[in-house]
């Protein structure tokens, strides 16, 4: 599978379990979490591979899903870490994102693959002065 | 708070997650369009992220519903007829209805959203 596709069906993966994660309640959400947090980091393991080979704009944008997912892996670790009360707020919090993670996969994906536009050719030479 | 309007909120809130997975699927099948909008995620189904957040999001869905229109007049019936096309219709039509929902109760019931 190639990194738009790998990338693409990780994203899915971490915004679906997370948005089930958000509709239970915190001790069936639990397992749910942790396969977010593993799948979160299978994904940045694919943007970081696929790094080296961006250019600067599409690495900027890689950066950006990169922050975002790390956002949502701490965002897990407040989950599991809050009491009962507070942790169905905090599971909005990381349903939350989840979806700017993929959003911003969705971003650098799209910048990575962007068709580049040739330069445009030089201009013709000025032609001799005839005096 | 009006209880039918949490309700509204809360199917809302399920449908922008819906519409999130619905625009990534998407994506992946027509590598070469530009993505749909995005749609941000309401925090909670509370008073304070209707009146801080709701004019963006329904701005957001305008944008949405008009590429949605763009794309289905721009395409091939095969396009139109792809499951990944229509279930981002379908989600987008269930978002525009509870919007148009919220938009009702807030006008009968004069819910004032100013700060």
């Amino acid at each position: 599978m190639d990194y738009f596709n790998r990338a693409m069906e990780q994203a899915k993966q971490l915004q679906q379990i997370a948005a089930d994660a958000a509709q239970k309640g915190i001790e069936q959400a639990t397992p749910l979490i942790q396969q977010g947090v593993a799948k979160a980091q299978e994904l940045q393991k694919t943007i970081v591979e696929q790094t080296p080979y961006l250019t600067a704009a599409a690495q900027e944008q890689a950066n950006a899903a990169l922050q975002h997912t790390s956002a949502f892996i701490a965002s897990s670790k407040t989950v599991l870490d809050a009491g009962t009360q507070q942790a169905q707020q905090h599971l909005t919090i990381f349903a939350d994102q989840a979806k700017k993670a993929a959003d911003a996969t969705l971003s650098a994906v799209q910048s990575a693959t962007q068709k580049q536009t040739p330069p445009a050719p030089p201009p013709p030479p000025d032609p001799p002065v005839v005096s | 708070m009006n209880p039918r309007l949490v309700n509204l909120l809360a199917s809302f809130i399920r449908g922008t997650s819906d519409y999130a997975l619905a625009r990534l699927e998407f994506s992946m099948r027509f590598g070469d369009r530009p993505a749909p909008p995005v749609l941000d995620r309401l925090p909670d189904a509370s008073e304070t992220a209707l009146r801080e957040r709701w004019d963006q999001i329904e701005a957001q869905l305008a944008e949405i519903a008009a590429y949605v229109k763009q794309v289905e007049s721009s395409s091939g019936t095969e396009q139109r007829a792809d499951p990944a096309f229509r279930w981002l219709r379908r989600t987008v039509r269930e978002l525009d209805q509870y919007a148009r929902a919220l938009r009702w109760v807030l006008t009968v019931h004069g819910e004032d959203r100013a700060p």
